[in-house]
């Protein structure tokens, strides 16, 4: 894609969270000591902590196999966790891991609109920094990227009768619900699970739709998930911005222009 | 015997695997592998969280949102967990109260007004004990978790 390209800008998404993160060879030297010196340097900022099981290994492959592995790393010793590190009014979250960073902004009712993806973009790059720095000044080992990944996270407020074929197709061109027969009545489910190629195989694009239980209100809502994987560049920033870009277009592309009016969309 | 549990269990317990192994900070469960009784959980809490000045008749205050937060995500680790249903109580002066039995044991979570966590614990022989967890520590939960689901086993128990 053109550095050039104009994205899609929505006054009112209906996005409630998105994480961007970076994906990097194991630190051989990494110990769970490591997040207690780490968050003694971030406390001020994040001053609460939440341990959590790892996440699995998420690098796209190309190649014979052409498809998507999950990679794990046996060794023998303390078993791997994730550290979460909270801000006080809990809008941000820094994942911490062994082999990855990943930075999450969540819409709460004290957070407002989402800040917009340059705000993202900045303070994932000011913890990246600090992370390096940490990394490098402790001697933990060699950081080295293999991934950037970007997620946005959308919830659609589900209204009466939305398993209707009519309803669904009016949010995703793609459903059309269509059968070859009449037998099959209407799904008691639908979910939609696509993946694409970026050019040149510089990783993928991942869109699932799926109605959701959310834990928050105990509401039944349809959450669109948007995530972009895009193989390491020397330069991270670049592979940021291609993995914005296909994010936002993909989000576009996958929903409807009704959906777009009723989100705002600029242009 | 419980202390003895206890402390190997800070060195052998795993935190378990789920299969919320994911990115995303928001809480959510896909309907088509939503347990009825998350559901049922969730929809309890909300329950509470409307509940208003002196609703026990006793001048209780309303229940705090640190305690329906911490309920909630409490509720959702259970059900990654793959846990027993728990069930939940207001605790005036604006807490929430979790209980979890087996046949064999029994646990009382008490989520305090701010956040932090109370429990009381009665293992296989009856013993009981007490501790404190500050608000949003999860790894001593996952061990309170992980040892309630060991029946019978002592060797990882907490």
């Amino acid at each position: 894609m053109a550095q050039t390209l104009k994205l899609p800008k929505f006054d009112n998404p209906p996005l409630i969270e998105a994480a961007l993160g970076i994906e990097f060879e194991p630190l051989q030297r990494w110990d769970i000591l490591h997040f207690g010196l780490f968050w003694g340097q971030i406390r001020n900022k994040y001053p609460q902590y939440i341990i959590q099981p790892p996440l699995d290994s998420q690098l796209e492959v190309f190649g014979e196999s052409n498809k998507q592995v999950t990679m794990t790393f046996p060794f023998v010793g303390p078993p791997e966790v994730r550290c979460w590190f909270i801000n006080q009014p809990q809008t941000w979250l820094l994942q911490v891991q062994r082999e990855r960073v990943v930075l999450n902004w969540r819409k709460t009712p004290a957070a407002g609109e989402y800040p917009r993806f340059h705000k993202l973009q900045t303070r994932f790059e000011e913890e990246w920094l600090q992370f390096r720095t940490f990394v490098k000044d402790n001697d933990v080992g060699d950081l080295k990227p293999l991934q950037c990944e970007l997620s946005y996270f959308n919830h659609i407020e589900l209204p009466d009768g939305w398993r209707e074929t009519e309803i669904l197709s009016s949010y995703f061109p793609c459903w059309t619900g269509g059968s070859s027969g009449s037998f099959l009545p209407v799904p008691e489910i639908v979910t939609i699970n696509t993946r694409y190629t970026l050019p040149e195989n510089q990783g993928r694009l991942h869109i699932s739709m799926q109605p959701v239980f959310r834990h928050a209100d105990a509401k039944e809502v349809i959450q669109l998930t948007v995530t972009a994987r895009v193989l390491s560049d020397p330069d991270i920033q670049k592979a940021i911005q291609i993995a914005h870009e296909w994010a936002v277009c993909g989000f576009t592309d996958f929903t409807s222009s009704a959906m777009h009016d009723l989100w705002g969309r600029r242009q | 015997m419980i202390e003895g549990l206890l402390q190997m269990s800070a060195l052998t317990s795993p935190v378990p695997r789920t299969d919320q192994t994911i990115v995303q900070w928001t809480a959510t469960t896909p309907l088509d592998n939503s347990s009825r009784w998350l559901r049922k959980a969730q929809k309890r809490i909300q329950e509470l969280a409307a509940l208003p000045e002196n609703w026990d008749s006793y001048g209780s205050r309303p229940i705090q949102p640190a305690a329906i937060k911490g309920a909630g995500d409490l509720i959702a680790l259970l059900s990654q967990l793959r846990s027993a249903q728990p069930e939940i109580f207001p605790v005036p002066g604006g807490g929430i109260q979790l209980e979890l039995h087996n046949r064999q044991r029994e646990i009382e979570i008490e989520i305090l007004p701010d956040g932090n966590i109370e429990y009381l614990i009665t293992d296989d022989d009856g013993q009981m004990r007490e501790g404190h967890v500050p608000a949003g520590s999860t790894g001593e939960i996952y061990r309170l978790i992980y040892w309630f689901g060991q029946e019978h086993s002592k060797t990882v128990g907490f």
